[in-house]
């Protein structure tokens, strides 16, 4: 089934370009064509789109305005704003309405690429609601010790970037947040981030204050509360994965950019099953009474509840949310890296071996039958099986250093 | 401030110049005066002696020169005269010592004595007239008994001596009064010296002291106007000028520093505000600008990549119909050159190239030329000589500002331009106008957009006599007329935080009136819209013109 996207701008001229330019996708892509929100809004296609490409200003409805019907009518629809300005204000309208800001004038392949991953993503999670859930993600939990940590440090005189930053980076709903924010477009230079330190001084201090404080983009929580479902041990884990995937990318001489990438999806690898747990509690219930071990590897048990496992749905938030393909890969298939296109050693890799080192000190053998911890095929095409004991040994290091 | 501080200084040095002169004036006079004093004392003291000392001379001596002649009578006649010649010869002898004691007497208060004198010559009359007496006696028994003439002739004698006595005493006793009086005379010149060179030496240290006070009193306060000089020099504005309340020419000069201070202050914060206003200005406008320019340069990127691929694709028909017009007369070659030309034209999508191809042109010169306009609009717009007055085109800079402000007021009405193609060109500065009507459309779009519909700006120039004028009217709002006296005050805004500062209209006023001699006023209607009226002065430019 071909997906139907519809673009939205005012100037016919626009919608023009993009139409001659799009004609290639006319087999993959259903395209709609709309001069105002008006007119998008009676379309009688509305609540069955699968993406919504508007601008920001129009005469009568504005691009926020537009998104916000978008979400009433067809909450799992892919929305992406493509404007040439945008105003602070407005940008704030924006959070929880636009997945993606592209700044004119885009590259139509970047456009295309931003689609067709979004789409990708969205329809591997198969189940509707899940897609919904994904595309209107409320508040995600943070530990109060990092949260109150966070806000006594922004309420400082001179809160320092580098703490802010150091405290993001131990929060998975924060670091996704902040990089979500950071790469709208208005914040500066336009580019996909994989670093929260710069995400944190490209919005600077007042915009992480007002996200945090005022659009409650984490919620705190006390740890208790998510013990029933075995996520008290998630941000220790995520941190721990993230650390290493970090130091393996930096073994293999990976690039600065790949390093922060392999960090950072070692940080969210496990963002799905956030979301599942705080958005279907009950569906993530059942995956953990149906899952024989206490640990966070419940594969086969995801497999078996759910129309799709954590990894998928971590990944297309993080597609949503703008951040590099490297990052959605490995989220996606950090328990499958086989899943992956490429024959190299990527974040994906990094943070697979990473996974599977610190599922170890869970209790799992690495070569534990029936969960591949570690897939050794994989990791024997890359030739960098044999430079496991060496990364077992910085994990160790690293644990005793904790 | 002291009574003394609105004396001007003028006035001071001449009040004691003159007080000076004054005291010298009046210790000359008190000098002359005891000169002359001195001098008369003297006179008087001389005088007074020599007429004692020749008066009694004259009388010693007449009495001494008679009391010899009766002596010589007497020692002639020796006892044997008769008793008429003795007479005859003693008498007016006699009678001239009798007038002698007489005028002695009567001529007593004229000598001028003092109490002790009188007492002495008073004694000297006695003695005088005893003498007399004595004298007498001795003429009259010169001629009855001459035995008795010896014994008388001793008392006459011994009287004479004693008359004698109490002259040389009232002599010696006038000599002593005479020098001691002088000495006194003398005495008091001295005192009168003292006086003099002590009033002399306090009029001396007045004087100085006047001064000192006068210099302390001017230094202080311009030394400080000297101190908030040099910091005005040095860039500091925020100096306090001290001597502002005094009555004289510091107290002017403070206050001709304090106005050239806050002139440059003045001068500093319409700077700093024109700045910020025109900062403002450049930040809502940069945004709007990034949106009109990238909008087209979206569509023309678009259009130009879809050309390129579609030349790739007739590239690719032609070349096939270049192989099957080379291999026209080859009948194989012929066939396989067609059937590569049918392929060629069934990936080409021929139709959709042929339609899209033309508009794709247009539409990206369109697009060139929009972004162009923008551009002329920009540099036009930006005016960084705003300082210097320039012959413009009203009209033009109008247009000008509706090109850059367009993102401001396009989504919410639409612009209606009414201009008076027969506007003389004016002298002013292009700058500040282009804020100033900018100012004016964003605040009309503004107004336009609380009303939640789409509206009308209408913006209109014409001739009034010898005033231009600009009307920018928006079907907006309106201005409730509690806030109407307001709206030109700096700071008052009704607008949401982060849409205006309140400054806008504050400094289009002052832009108008005071850096143009025009007029800027309101005309609205709550729920009708509102019509600002710019009045700029033709004369005026005129007469700058010919400057």
């Amino acid at each position: 089934m071909k997906a139907s996207i519809l673009f939205v701008d005012d100037e016919p001229m626009l919608l023009q370009g993009l139409r001659r330019n799009l004609r290639h996708m006319r087999d993959e892509w259903e395209m709609l064509f709309a001069e105002s929100a008006e007119e998008a809004l009676h379309s009688s296609r509305i609540a069955d789109l699968d993406a919504v490409v508007t601008d920001m200003r129009m005469p009568g409805m504005g691009g926020a305005a537009f998104l916000q019907r978008v979400v009433e009518r067809n909450p799992r629809a892919v929305r992406i704003v493509l404007s040439g300005q945008i105003d602070k204000e407005n940008a704030y309208d924006l959070i929880g309405v636009g997945h993606q800001f592209l700044s004119k004038p885009c590259d139509i392949e970047v456009l295309i690429g931003t689609l067709r991953r979004a789409l990708a993503l969205r329809s591997a999670l198969v189940d509707e609601a899940l897609q919904t859930t994904v595309a209107n993600l409320g508040s995600l939990p943070c530990p109060s010790a990092v949260y109150n940590e966070l806000v006594a440090e922004l309420d400082r005189e001179e809160p320092s970037m580098n703490r802010i930053a150091q405290i993001v980076s131990r929060d998975l709903g924060l670091t996704a947040t902040v990089l979500h924010i950071a790469s709208f477009g208005f914040f500066g230079s336009h580019g996909r981030l994989t670093n929260p330190v710069q995400a944190v001084t490209r919005l600077g201090v007042e915009r992480v204050k007002a996200l945090v404080l005022s659009h409650g983009v984490v919620t705190e929580y006390q740890e208790d509360n998510l013990k029933d479902m075995g996520l008290d041990k998630l941000w220790q884990h995520s941190v721990r994965c993230a650390c290493l995937a970090q130091e393996i990318a930096k073994d293999m001489e990976l690039g600065k950019k790949e390093i922060e990438q392999a960090f950072v999806a070692g940080l969210l690898h496990d963002i799905g099953a956030l979301v599942l747990a705080t958005n279907m509690p009950d569906a993530f219930r059942k995956v953990v009474q149906a899952s024989p071990r206490e640990d966070t590897i419940r594969l086969e048990a995801e497999r078996l509840t759910l129309p799709t496992i954590h990894g998928t749905i971590g990944a297309y938030l993080a597609a949503l949310w703008g951040l590099p393909d490297p990052v959605v890969e490995a989220i996606a298939y950090h328990h499958e890296p086989s899943m992956g296109n490429s024959s190299d050693f990527t974040p994906l890799a990094a943070v697979h071996v990473a996974e599977g080192l610190t599922q170890a000190v869970h209790g799992c053998r690495p070569d534990e039958p029936g969960i591949k911890v570690l897939d050794f095929d994989y990791l024997n095409a890359l030739g960098v099986a044999d430079r496991l004991a060496s990364w077992a040994k910085i994990f160790a290091d690293h644990l005793k250093a904790e | 401030m002291s009574l003394i501080a609105r004396v001007p200084i003028r006035t001071k040095i001449y009040l004691v110049s003159i007080i000076a002169v004054a005291m010298l004036g009046l210790l000359a006079w008190i000098f002359l005066a005891v000169l002359s004093s001195q001098r008369v004392l003297l006179e008087e003291v001389e005088s007074g002696k020599f007429a004692k000392v020749v008066a009694l001379y004259q009388q010693f001596s007449m009495i001494s020169r008679t009391h010899a002649d009766l002596l010589d009578i007497l020692h002639v006649q020796d006892g044997l005269l008769a008793e008429e010649t003795l007479y005859v010869e003693a008498k007016p002898r006699l009678l001239d010592l009798n007038r002698i004691v007489e005028q002695m007497d009567e001529h007593r208060e004229s000598l001028g004595f003092s109490a002790a004198d009188a007492m002495i010559y008073d004694i000297l009359i006695e003695s005088a007239q005893a003498y007399l007496a004595a004298i007498v006696r001795t003429v009259e028994v010169a001629s009855v008994e001459v035995d008795l003439v010896d014994r008388h002739m001793h008392d006459a004698s011994e009287a004479f001596k004693s008359v004698e006595t109490g002259f040389g005493t009232l002599m010696e006793r006038t000599e002593k009064a005479t020098s001691q009086a002088i000495a006194e005379a003398r005495l008091g010149a001295a005192d009168a010296k003292a006086i003099f060179g002590l009033i002399a030496l306090a009029t001396a240290i007045a004087l100085l002291f006047c001064g000192w006070w006068l210099a302390r009193a001017a230094s202080r306060d311009l030394h400080s106007i000297t101190g908030t000089m040099a910091a005005l020099a040095a860039g500091e504005r925020n100096v306090a000028v001290s001597g502002l309340d005094r009555g004289d020419e510091i107290g002017a000069m403070a206050r001709a520093t304090e106005a050239f201070r806050r002139n440059l202050e003045l001068a500093e914060i319409e700077r700093s505000e024109n700045q910020a206003q025109r900062m403002e200005a450049l930040g809502i406008l940069a945004g709007g600008i990034a949106h009109e320019i990238n909008t087209p340069v979206q569509f023309v990127g678009d259009n130009v990549r879809f050309l390129k691929d579609a030349c790739a694709g007739l590239g690719g028909v032609l070349r096939a119909c270049q192989a099957l017009s080379a291999g026209a007369g080859d009948g194989s070659d012929r066939a396989a050159a067609l059937q590569s030309l049918e392929q060629a034209l069934a990936g080409a999508d021929l139709d959709f190239l042929v339609e899209e191809i033309p508009p794709s042109i247009d539409q990206s010169l369109e697009g060139i030329d929009r972004i162009a306009e923008i551009v002329r609009a920009i540099k036009e717009f930006s005016h960084p000589d705003e300082a210097d007055m320039t012959v413009s085109d009203i009209n033009q800079m109008i247009e000008t500002t509706v090109t850059v402000s367009r993102n401001q007021w396009k989504y919410v009405a639409e612009m209606a331009l009414n201009l008076d193609h027969s506007l003389p060109p004016v002298v002013c500065r292009p700058g500040q106008i282009n804020q100033v009507i900018l100012n004016l459309i964003v605040n009309a779009a503004q107004a336009i957009e609380e009303t939640g519909q789409q509206g009308r700006i209408d913006i209109l120039t014409r001739r009034d006599g010898s005033w231009l004028e600009i009307a920018v009217s928006d079907s907006g709002c309106g201005i409730p007329e509690k806030n109407l006296e307001k709206i030109f005050e700096p700071f008052f805004t009704t607008k949401a935080v982060g849409k205006g500062t309140g400054q806008g209209l504050a400094i289009s006023h002052s832009v108008i009136t005071r850096k143009h001699g025009g007029t800027l006023s309101v005309d609205t209607a709550v729920g009708c819209g509102t019509t600002f009226t710019i009045r700029l002065p033709l004369e005026q430019s005129a007469d700058s013109e010919a400057a």
